[in-house]
C-alpha cells in the first residue's frame, strides 16, 4: 500500500512542481517578455491551486485510512452540502453546465458537511475530467433511508471490467492512464471511506445514454 | 554554425510553454508538439531534420518509450533527452536501452537540463541534409538540383542555385552582402555587393509570387539578406 502510494502520488505531485520551478528560473533570469509575465503569474497560481488540492486530498486519504480523521456529525440539509460543493468546485465548473435535479422537501442527513461537501467535489471533478467538459448533472433524492447524491456526466462511462475497482485506492482506469489524465486515484476510495463511516454506501452506473454517474448514500436525521 | 533545432514533445501546457521560452533565449529553433503520434511524426519527418528531441515519457496517444523506439528503428539517430515524473530507476534503464540518449527527472533544475542539452548537441551528429526542401509552393531538390513551382520546374542558374542554398541553409539569419559573395562567388571574387543584388533580383522574379513584395528572399535595408521560408 505504502509503496503504490509513493510511486503514483509522486509523480503528480512532480508535474505541477516542474511547472512553478521553470516558471520561477525563467521569471528570475528575465527569461520572459513584459507581455507574457501575466501568463506566467497565472500558470504558477494555477499550478499552485492544482498542488494545494492534491496535498489537500492526500492529507484527507491519510486521516480517513488511519482513522483519524475528526468528524463532526451535525443534521444538514440536501441543498446546503450541494450548494457548497458546487461552491468550492468553482474554478473546476467554470465552463461548464450543472444540471440541477433536487427533490422537493428532502429531510436532513446526519453528516460531517465538510467531508460530504468534499466527497461531492471529488464526484463533480471527476465528472468534468473524465466526462464531456461541458455537462454535468447533480442530483438529490430520496432512498428509503438515506438521501441518495449523484453526480453524472455525458462522457464514456466506466468500463464494465472496471466497474468492482474503481473504488479500490490507487486504482486507475485503462483509459485514464492511456489518454494522460491527471489524478492521484484515490478520490473515488475516499468518497466510499467517508460515506461508510457515515453508515452509508457508495454507487456506480452508467447511464442509459452513456455517460456515467456515481453516487453517494447517507442516511437522514431521525 | 546555423542554429540547433530543437524538437520539444511534451503535453503538460505549463511546460511546454517555460522550456519553449527558455530554449528560445538560449538561441535555440524549438518546434513543439503535444502527444507521441504527432511527435513521431514530426521527429521523423523527411523535411524536418532536428539536432536534438526532449521527450516526455508519459505522452498521450504513444508513450515516449515508443516514440524513441519507433525513431530508432526508422534510423533516426537524432540524440533524445527523456523527460519524465518517473523516477524509478527502472524507467531510466529501459529509456536508455531503447535508444535514449540521456534521461532527467522532473522536477529537474533548468541549468542542469540546458547543460544536458548543450552536451548532447557537441556530441551530435551533423544533421543529415533533407533530399528536399520545400517552402511555399517551392520544392528544392538538393540531390538532382531541380527546383519547381507550383509543379512547374523553374530554370535556375548555377550561381542562383548555390545562393539560394546558402539563404536556406541560413534561414532565418540576416546575410551581409559581403558574406554572400565571399561564400557563393568565393573569396578572391573581383565582382562587387551590386552582383549580389542583380541575383537575388533574378532569383526573386523566378521564385516569389510577387518579386516587388517578397516572401521569401527579403531585404534587410542596410544589411543584407534574410530568407524567410
Amino acid at each position: 500500500m505504502q509503496m503504490d502510494f509513493v510511486a503514483g502520488v509522486s509523480h503528480e505531485l512532480r508535474t505541477p512542481l516542474s511547472v512553478i520551478r521553470s516558471a520561477g528560473e525563467n521569471l528570475a533570469d528575465g527569461v520572459v517578455a513584459a507581455d507574457k509575465t501575466a501568463n506566467y503569474g497565472a500558470l504558477v497560481r494555477d499550478e499552485g491551486r492544482r498542488l494545494s488540492n492534491m496535498v489537500e486530498q492526500i492529507l484527507r486519504f491519510a486521516g480517513v485510512e488511519s482513522g483519524r480523521a475528526p468528524y463532526t456529525f451535525a443534521a444538514v440539509s440536501a441543498s446546503k452540502l450541494i450548494e457548497r460543493a458546487l461552491e468550492e468546485s468553482r474554478a473546476t465548473l467554470e465552463n461548464v453546465v450543472v444540471e440541477k435535479q433536487i427533490q422537493e422537501a428532502l429531510p436532513n442527513v446526519m453528516a460531517d458537511e465538510s467531508s460530504i461537501s468534499h466527497c461531492l467535489q471529488n464526484l463533480l471533478g471527476n465528472a468534468v475530467k473524465y466526462g464531456d467538459g461541458k455537462w454535468v448533472r447533480v442530483e438529490a433524492a430520496r432512498q428509503g433511508a438515506f438521501i441518495e447524491f449523484a453526480v453524472a456526466d455525458r462522457g464514456p462511462g466506466v468500463d464494465p471490467a472496471e466497474k468492482r475497482n474503481v473504488f479500490n485506492p490507487f486504482f486507475r482506469g485503462k483509459k485514464a492512464i492511456n489518454d494522460q489524465i491527471h489524478g492521484l486515484g484515490i478520490g473515488l476510495s475516499l468518497v466510499k471511506r467517508v460515506a461508510e463511516t457515515h453508515g452509508g454506501r457508495v454507487n456506480v452506473r452508467n447511464q442509459p445514454d452513456g455517460g456515467a454517474r456515481f453516487s453517494i448514500l447517507i442516511p437522514v436525521e431521525e | 554554425m546555423p542554429v540547433s533545432r530543437i524538437l520539444l514533445v511534451e503535453d503538460e501546457p505549463g511546460l511546454l510553454l517555460t522550456l519553449t521560452d527558455r530554449l528560445i533565449s538560449q538561441g535555440y529553433e524549438v518546434a513543439s508538439e503535444s502527444d507521441g503520434e504527432s511527435g513521431l511524426a514530426r521527429a521523423t519527418s523527411p523535411t524536418e531534420p532536428f539536432d536534438l528531441v526532449l521527450l516526455d515519457v508519459m505522452l498521450p496517444k504513444k508513450n515516449g518509450f515508443e516514440v524513441c523506439r519507433k525513431m530508432r528503428q526508422e534510423g533516426r539517430m537524432t540524440p533524445v533527452l527523456m523527460l519524465t515524473a518517473k523516477g524509478q530507476l527502472n524507467d531510466k534503464v529501459t529509456g536508455l536501452k531503447i535508444g535514449a540518449d540521456d534521461y532527467l527527472t522532473k522536477p529537474f533544475e533548468m541549468p542542469e537540463l540546458l547543460a544536458r542539452v548543450e552536451a548532447l548537441l557537441r556530441r551530435a551528429p551533423e544533421r543529415p541534409s533533407p533530399q528536399v526542401f520545400q517552402f511555399g509552393t517551392i520544392r528544392v531538390d538538393w540531390k538532382t538540383a531541380a527546383v519547381s513551382k507550383g509543379g512547374q520546374p523553374v530554370e535556375l542558374s548555377a550561381r542562383e542555385f548555390q545562393l539560394l542554398k546558402y539563404l536556406i541553409d541560413h534561414r532565418g539569419e540576416t546575410i551581409p552582402r559581403e558574406d554572400l559573395l565571399s561564400k557563393v562567388w568565393g573569396y578572391d571574387t573581383q565582382m562587387n555587393t551590386r552582383t549580389v543584388d542583380v541575383h537575388m533580383v533574378w532569383l526573386r522574379q523566378k521564385l516569389e509570387d510577387n518579386p516587388r513584395y517578397p516572401e521569401f528572399i527579403i531585404t534587410m535595408r542596410g544589411f543584407g539578406y534574410r530568407f524567410g521560408g
